[in-house]
């Protein structure tokens, strides 16, 4: 609470404030939009400027949870300055994961030199790579993902010369190539099991087309896809039985938090094989699991003729994902929203408090489901940034705000897209020199 | 510097020959880089102004730390804004080389060794680096590395000793600097980076006569590349059909690049697609063109962004890539113009496409996909006439016609 409060005063800006003041009864035009937001305790102070550039002046007034903010804007060499309707942000001591893990890339489709997975501290605006593609000499470094939060327990996945997946689990470190073993099938959209020995893999056959005109640049899809569990005890994968039918597209799995289901997005070749992919719409499936073995028929959770499902992630009964019009990369969809399923009454709702009018897409839970960090493009429509929402535990979210940084033009200036953002429980060590050895 | 500093840092003790021959060693050297760099290597310095960066950003500095040389990096991408206006790239390469030499001198002064002739050997080989480099960079690290020498000999204040320049040490530095200036002119290397320069300046700038003075059937003979630029400068100006049988068309350069993926193909391909009007590609091969260089973007890039998501209605990019462009140094007026006459927004029809509009893709095919242009509603006659000989190169041309087709132009 503290540094929430401070950040604010080290916003007012000393300089010379026209006297002659007007009242405005609406809220203060600021980039980024931190009107009525509810940011968590500690969280690293919320810079914003004017979005028009103003020059201005902050004042904070604490009521309880309750931080009302005023701001006083001006022209430069103006005489008269306006007063804006003080604006509320709420703050939660619901707890939040220290840190959050991404990947920067160029919001390109084919070609990279700089890519990168970093982390970041919430409490400050100190972001350090992860791994970055220097390891693998310029690579692809992707799919980035925590033993349920677990700093020290991780896979990456490295493409290029040398490549495979990296696993590390505390101070071991180790490249599987994993088209080399068991079900001998290259692994993406991984999921770690909550007790940390399996990751369910989506192996697909990823294709993209570029559209010649419209303002949706490209198309995403698989050809083909099967689900593929991986035993890290003995480094072995096969396929998961039911999922992995050759006439069905299987992607995207997600372990329940109690490890006892397994939910992935299936969906009918045919309508990909005739080029029509705006028939090819994914639902939401589950299948058991008990012992390393699945114990049941995959069963439809989900279903709906008309759209798409990505990305299930699961906080107790509440199920959330993206929905888009069809296909499996909602990213490029502009369409794409978040949607909240409630996994006890089968109850679905478009999260209006998070969803714009641009593209919503990859989320994840906080690790005690209190918040939810999302990406989103709804800054430019083409630069990818994250966001962060409390929820409520009753299925409510309050408003998102963006992830700040000491200065608040930062995301403007920034040319790489957030990926991929997912919370961690603590700090990656640096294991720059270990992972470069491996593909040295 | 007053004139008396000046004098006594370049051998003040006058010489026989007059006070001027202190002088005509440095004055030498100025003239040949000034008149080399302006005359031999116009573009080279525009374009490493347009491949180069420099954006007063937390990530573009978090990019350059990455570096080995991260200050000369920062400090060579700072002066290379300047090379955008051509002159002034002129007097700071010039300037440059030039410190090199006074550098020199300081510290051979330092160590009582005033020779200028290893001073004008080791300015020379500064400029012959600096000169085909891509960038100032490694020139600014040795002149600041000289640099830092010098100012350690000069906190040791050692004692130089003076004495006459003599007319052998000018006459020897004379023939350094010429054989490099010599050197330099004849260099293969400087002239291809100079040819392309101007083929990709021209370009970019839609100045298609310029472009074909350079990209000519003779140069196409010695460097098959220049063909697809040359057509494409004939098939924009309309004049294809007349001119296309001059050019030696093979497999590998033709009307496009074939399978070849560089720089410059993605640099050709957002030329090409945006003279077509197709803008999707058109950005995504700038994009490509991008990731080849060393913070993934350049002023080209970020400038061909703007103009083309102007003309495609994407006026939520223009103003992001504007506010980036806005932390550079000079692009205050170019940012001026897009910032007083906002694009037309296109925006609203994004939503129902997605559920509903033909799904009209690129191909690998380039013959088809200038086909399906006019399926998507652009209707372009330089399409059309890229079709046509797209169709005549894979159907009326056969292979024995390609190699007789080489063998006249050889």
């Amino acid at each position: 609470m503290k540094q929430t409060v401070f950040l604010f005063l080290t916003l007012t800006v000393a300089s010379c404030m026209p006297r002659n003041i007007s009242e405005s009864s609406s809220c203060p035009p600021i980039y980024p939009d931190y009107i009525g937001v509810t940011v968590p305790d500690g969280i690293a102070p919320l810079t914003f400027k004017m979005a028009d550039s103003r020059k201005f002046r902050v004042r904070t007034r604490q009521d309880g949870d309750t931080l009302w903010t005023t701001v006083t804007a001006w022209e430069k060499g103006a005489s008269k300055a306006v007063r804006y309707a003080p604006f509320p942000i709420y703050i939660s001591h619901d707890p939040i994961d220290p840190y959050i893990a991404y990947r920067l890339i160029e919001p390109g489709y084919e070609n990279w030199q700089d890519m990168g997975i970093y982390q970041r501290e919430l409490a400050t605006y100190k972001e350090t790579p992860v791994v970055t593609n220097q390891v693998n000499n310029r690579g692809c470094v992707n799919c980035h993902t925590f033993s349920s939060g677990n700093p020290d327990k991780f896979l990456i996945h490295a493409r290029g010369k040398g490549g495979g997946t990296l696993f590390v689990d505390d101070d071991k470190v180790k490249l599987v190539n994993l088209t080399a073993v068991g079900a001998k099938k290259q692994g993406v959209y991984p999921f770690w099991h909550p007790d940390g020995r399996y990751v369910a893999f989506a192996s697909c056959k990823t294709y993209q087309e570029f559209f010649i005109s419209g303002t949706q640049p490209i198309e995403v899809f698989d050809l083909t896809s099967d689900i593929i569990l991986m035993d890290t005890a003995t480094d072995s994968t096969w396929c998961v039985p039911g999922l992995s039918e050759k006439d069905v597209l299987e992607t995207f799995p997600t372990w329940s938090p109690d490890g006892n289901t397994l939910y992935c997005c299936c969906a009918q070749t045919d309508s990909v094989a005739h080029d029509d992919w705006s028939r090819n719409h994914y639902c939401l499936k589950a299948i058991s699991f008990r012992d390393g073995e699945f114990t049941t028929e995959p069963r439809t959770i989900w279903q709906q003729d008309s759209a798409s499902i990505s990305f299930p992630r699961i906080n107790g009964q509440w199920l959330l994902f993206t929905r888009s019009a069809y296909g499996t990369f909602p990213i490029w969809h502009r369409e794409a929203d978040l949607y909240l399923l409630n996994l006890t009454d089968g109850k679905i709702r478009a999260v209006d408090e998070l969803n714009s009018d641009d593209t919503e897409s990859y989320h994840s839970w906080s690790s005690e489901g209190r918040w939810v960090l999302f990406s989103s493009r709804r800054d430019d429509g083409r630069y990818t940034r994250l966001y962060i929402a409390h929820f409520d535990g009753e299925g409510h979210f309050g408003k998102p705000f963006m992830l700040p940084q000491k200065k608040p033009e930062h995301n403007r200036y920034r040319l790489k897209s957030y990926n991929v953002p997912d919370f961690i429980k603590g700090k990656v060590r640096n294991r720059h020199n270990e992972f470069k050895k491996l593909f040295q | 510097m007053k004139k008396k500093t000046v004098q006594k840092f370049l051998q003040t003790p006058a010489c026989k020959y007059g006070r001027i021959w202190n002088y005509l060693i440095p004055i030498l050297l100025t003239a040949a880089v000034a008149i080399f760099t302006y005359y031999r290597q116009t573009f080279t310095l525009l374009r490493q102004e347009e491949i180069g960066l420099f954006l007063n950003t937390p990530d573009y500095y978090r990019t350059i730390s990455m570096n080995p040389l991260p200050v000369s990096h920062i400090i060579g991408g700072f002066i290379v804004q300047f090379f955008g206006i051509h002159p002034l790239g002129t007097i700071l390469f010039t300037t440059g080389i030039s410190a090199a030499y006074l550098i020199s001198l300081g510290i051979m002064k330092k160590i009582g060794a005033p020779l200028e002739v290893i001073c004008t050997a080791l300015a020379c080989t500064v400029w012959w680096f600096t000169a085909r480099a891509s960038s100032p960079a490694t020139g600014t690290a040795i002149i600041l590395i000289s640099a830092l020498f010098l100012a350690l000999m000069t906190l040791l204040k050692r004692g130089g000793t003076k004495k006459r320049v003599r007319i052998w040490d000018t006459a020897a530095a004379a023939v350094l600097i010429a054989a490099t200036t010599i050197m330099l002119s004849r260099d293969r290397d400087i002239k291809e980076v100079e040819k392309w320069s101007k083929i990709e300046f021209a370009a970019v700038h839609r100045n298609w006569d310029y472009l074909l003075k350079y990209a000519t059937p003779s140069e196409s003979l010695k460097d098959v590349e220049v063909v697809p630029w040359a057509l494409l400068a004939h098939n924009v100006k309309g004049e294809l059909k007349d001119e296309f049988g001059r050019w030696p068309v093979t497999e590998e350069f033709g009307l496009d690049y074939g399978t070849n993926l560089s720089y410059r193909s993605a640099l050709f391909g957002a030329v090409l697609y945006r003279e077509l009007g197709v803008w999707n590609e058109s950005i995504h091969q700038t994009f490509q063109s991008g990731s080849y260089l060393p913070h993934c973007t350049s002023f080209r890039t970020l400038r061909m962004l703007i103009e083309e998501n102007y003309a495609a209605g994407d006026s939520l990019m223009v103003v992001k890539y504007c506010d980036v462009l806005e932390k550079s140094t000079l692009h205050k007026n170019y940012i001026k113009h897009y910032r007083e006459h906002p694009c037309v927004h296109r925006d609203s029809d994004r939503f129902i496409e997605n559920g509903s509009a033909p799904h009209i893709v690129f191909t690998k095919n380039q013959m088809d996909t200038m086909l399906q242009l006019g399926r998507a509603g652009i209707e372009s006659p330089m399409a059309m006439e890229r079709y046509f000989f797209y169709y005549q190169l894979r159907s009326g041309i056969t292979d024995d016609e390609i190699s007789e087709r080489s063998e006249y132009h050889q």
